[in-house]
């Protein structure tokens, strides 16, 4: 589910040169005049956002820089520890809570609380730690099911609406050699998601202790699905470095059903040769007897825009983010797959935006139908959802065990313990509090 | 006199010790320092952490952490393979360019070199593409003589990072050799053909010992190179993550605790670690085989 994983190499590369660049740069300009905020970010359209904000204000000004994504996190760490982290930096949701607890982010709640009628729910629980606003939300994540409906009607095959039916999907397409769904080696996000949905709590906050639980009936109900689809072989495991490879595998039929947000459609129409106009939304699916629920935005739809604990202008700094996440002109410029990446706003009504970002080049027939499934998800986003001082740490440490359950060499079981073992342990050793 | 031409030459070299100062020492000098401290957070650990000194407990940590330790065994192991075949073929194709000489030599000379001046990142993702099962040409080309491998299983992933390291090396080191062939004497050479030697006699006899000291330095360089190995392991992880884990090579151990587990303070220690353990390496490399002297 991670395209941005393939531009590691890339990124690594980058990486060497953005740290001697960052070392070079100053913050903000503290002379006179209209107060320069500094903003780093990477979405395709923040350059055009952040000129037409400096055209409509004259008392701040903002300087934009484009950054590497997958380097983000390090390149924003190393510029804090140098002591010039930028005014405003673009994040996505996981990160919020490891940049509170290394005190790199301004709680903007007092410039950010007041508006949070303007934002879908999902969107802006992301910016939330123990209620205090670290950031403001660029986009949503609605999430839906993505398949292909020439081969789903040749075998009879109605859109998968339990995890049950994408399970009983999975076996009838597999005596057909097709696979359900493709599962990398190198990403947990569906682990992580399919938790998410069921209402897990991995890290949690008890009083003044955080609650770590990987284990929880949710978890493992989630677990247990991933696991028999893994068991049954219903899934391809195709890596996202070899990202010819997996958008050919969608193309010709190899692998027909994705779990998606609307982002990483653009990446299947600049691929696809063969199955253009054959492919369909359908809701995200639900687990068995329960009401539907999508996960909260990981990865690229869990945008916002934080302001560093570095920055001298909060209040003006807190004030543009609410403005290039809210202002009508740059919400269209960010939402745009031609001007920008695409993306779901954080508004609170962001039906008007959906003609845009659904390719019907893509979708063919289904278009109009595939328009409601991506309105109908935008209330059932999870808000409930945490993530952990050491989210990066543990994710890294799960991307491990995970390839180790793609290969069977342990069960997704075995990897949910290891993790409440080595997490618990991880916070022990920063000397956070912690139970579990 | 003597003394003015002294600082004179001194002077020269200003641009490299600055340099050296400025890029080499200060930041070493950092890294020491900081691997003194250790961030302790407190509570939820939602206010930022405070930095303590710690002494020498992260060197402890480190000497202790199997994680690292295991990361460094692996790659001698490894090291042990790739560069003596690495510097055997070397020497072969250096032996082989001084055997023809002239014209055909210098062609052969640039093509040999032209993996060397492919960044190490681009030729990982280079060789990446080549091997993927998926969609590279070497899986096609395998099944045309009836072979089915796969260069990202499991026990392929040193066999397929040795080819890429040693694909890339070979024309540097090669060129070292070459260059310190060009220095024996063709005298010698001329005296072992009237005695009746055989090419083959002088190349073992002569050329060998003589390029001795060119040998020991591409094997220090290389030794040096591979426990840094960084790039091609990171590459390798995305396609095979279950065996390449995050912690597969000594410099990904680093890499992983300064930016994933935010840990500088600890990954600064296992970089003087490392350093000393690559210094003493080196310094037994190096008397172990010139020990004999030359």
């Amino acid at each position: 589910m991670n395209p941005t994983r393939r531009r590691l190499p890339v990124a690594v590369a980058a990486f060497a040169v953005g740290g001697l660049l960052t070392a070079c740069g100053t913050s903000g300009s503290k002379a006179s005049g209209p107060a320069t905020l500094t903003y780093w970010g990477w979405d395709q359209g923040q350059a055009a956002a952040v000129k037409s904000f400096n055209a409509s204000h004259k008392d701040v000004q903002i300087k934009y820089t484009k950054i590497t994504d997958a380097t983000a996190p390090q390149q924003l760490t190393n510029a804090f520890k140098a002591g010039n982290a930028p005014c405003l930096m673009q994040s996505t949701a996981e990160y919020v809570t490891t940049y509170v607890s290394q005190g790199m982010l301004a709680d903007i709640s007092k410039w950010i609380a007041p508006h949070k009628a303007q934002f879908n729910a999902g969107a802006y629980a992301g910016t939330l730690v123990q209620d205090k606003v670290y950031g403001v939300a660029t986009s949503s994540s609605p999430a839906f099911t993505i398949y292909r409906t020439d081969v789903f009607k040749k075998y009879g095959l109605k859109p998968p609406a339990t995890w049950d039916d994408v399970i009983a999907a999975g076996k009838t397409l597999k005596a057909h050699g097709i696979k359900i769904t493709n599962y990398a080696g190198e990403d947990p996000s569906t682990l992580e998601t399919l938790a998410m949905q069921a209402g897990a709590h991995w890290y949690g906050i008890d009083g003044d202790k955080w609650k770590v639980n990987f284990q929880d009936p949710a978890t493992l109900k989630a677990a247990a699905v991933i696991q028999q689809i893994i068991d049954d072989n219903l899934n391809s495991s195709l890596s996202f470095s070899d990202y010819a490879a997996v958008q050919r595998n969608y193309d010709t039929g190899g692998t027909v059903t994705r779990q998606i947000s609307t982002w990483q459609m653009a990446g299947m129409v600049k691929n696809f040769t063969k199955s253009l106009g054959q492919w369909a939304l359908a809701p995200w699916p639900t687990f068995n007897g329960e009401a539907p629920r999508t996960p909260a935005g990981t990865n690229k739809s869990g945008g916002l825009n934080v302001v560093t604990s570095q920055c001298k202008d909060r209040a003006q700094a807190a004030q543009a983010a609410l403005w290039l996440s809210t202002d009508p002109g740059a919400v269209k410029i960010m939402a745009d797959p031609a001007t920008g990446d695409g993306l779901m706003p954080a508004v609170a009504d962001a039906s008007p935006f959906i003609d845009n970002a659904l390719p019907k080049t893509l979708l063919g027939d289904s278009y109009d139908a595939s328009k409601k499934v991506v309105t109908d998800s935008f209330p059932l986003v999870a808000t409930d959802w945490t993530f952990g001082p050491d989210w990066t740490a543990m994710y890294t440490e799960m991307a491990t065990g995970w390839a180790k359950v793609m290969t069977k060499q342990q069960k997704v079981t075995d990897l949910l313990a290891h993790m409440q073992q080595w997490t618990v342990n991880d916070l022990k050793s920063r000397g956070i509090s912690v139970e579990g | 006199m003597v003394r003015a031409q002294r600082w004179k030459g001194a002077g020269f070299t200003a641009p490299f010790l600055l340099g050296f100062v400025f890029l080499y020492v200060v930041p070493i000098g950092y890294a020491v320092e900081r691997s003194l401290f250790t961030v302790r957070q407190s509570g939820l650990g939602l206010s930022g952490g405070t930095t303590r000194f710690a002494g020498l407990h992260n060197y402890q940590r480190g000497l202790s952490d199997s994680t690292f330790l295991g990361a460094v065994w692996r790659v001698f192991l490894f090291a042990c393979v790739q560069i003596p075949a690495m510097l055997v073929i070397s020497l072969l194709l250096a032996l082989l360019l001084d055997y023809l000489a002239g014209r055909v030599a210098n062609r052969f000379r640039v093509a040999l070199l032209v993996p060397y001046m492919i960044p190490g990142v681009v030729a990982a993702i280079v060789w990446v593409n080549l091997y993927s099962p998926n969609v590279g040409p070497l899986t096609a080309l395998g099944k045309v003589f009836g072979w089915s491998w796969n260069f990202f299983a499991p026990s392929m992933v040193w066999p397929s990072i040795g080819n890429l390291l040693t694909w890339h090396g070979i024309g540097y080191n090669m060129l070292i050799i070459y260059a310190a062939l060009q220095s024996v004497p063709r005298e010698l050479f001329d005296a072992a053909r009237v005695d009746g030697a055989s090419e083959l006699r002088i190349a073992l006899r002569i050329k060998v010992p003589y390029v001795r000291g060119a040998l020991v330095l591409t094997g220090m360089i290389s030794i040096i190179g591979m426990l840094q190995i960084f790039n091609e392991p990171m590459l390798f992880r995305h396609v095979t993550p279950q065996t390449v884990t995050d912690s597969f090579t000594p410099i990904m151990v680093i890499y992983n605790q300064a930016f994933n587990a935010g840990d500088y303070n600890y990954a600064a220690a296992l970089s003087v670690l490392l350093a000393v353990l690559l210094g003493a390496a080196s310094y037994v490399f190096y008397r172990l085989t010139t020990r004999e002297g030359t």
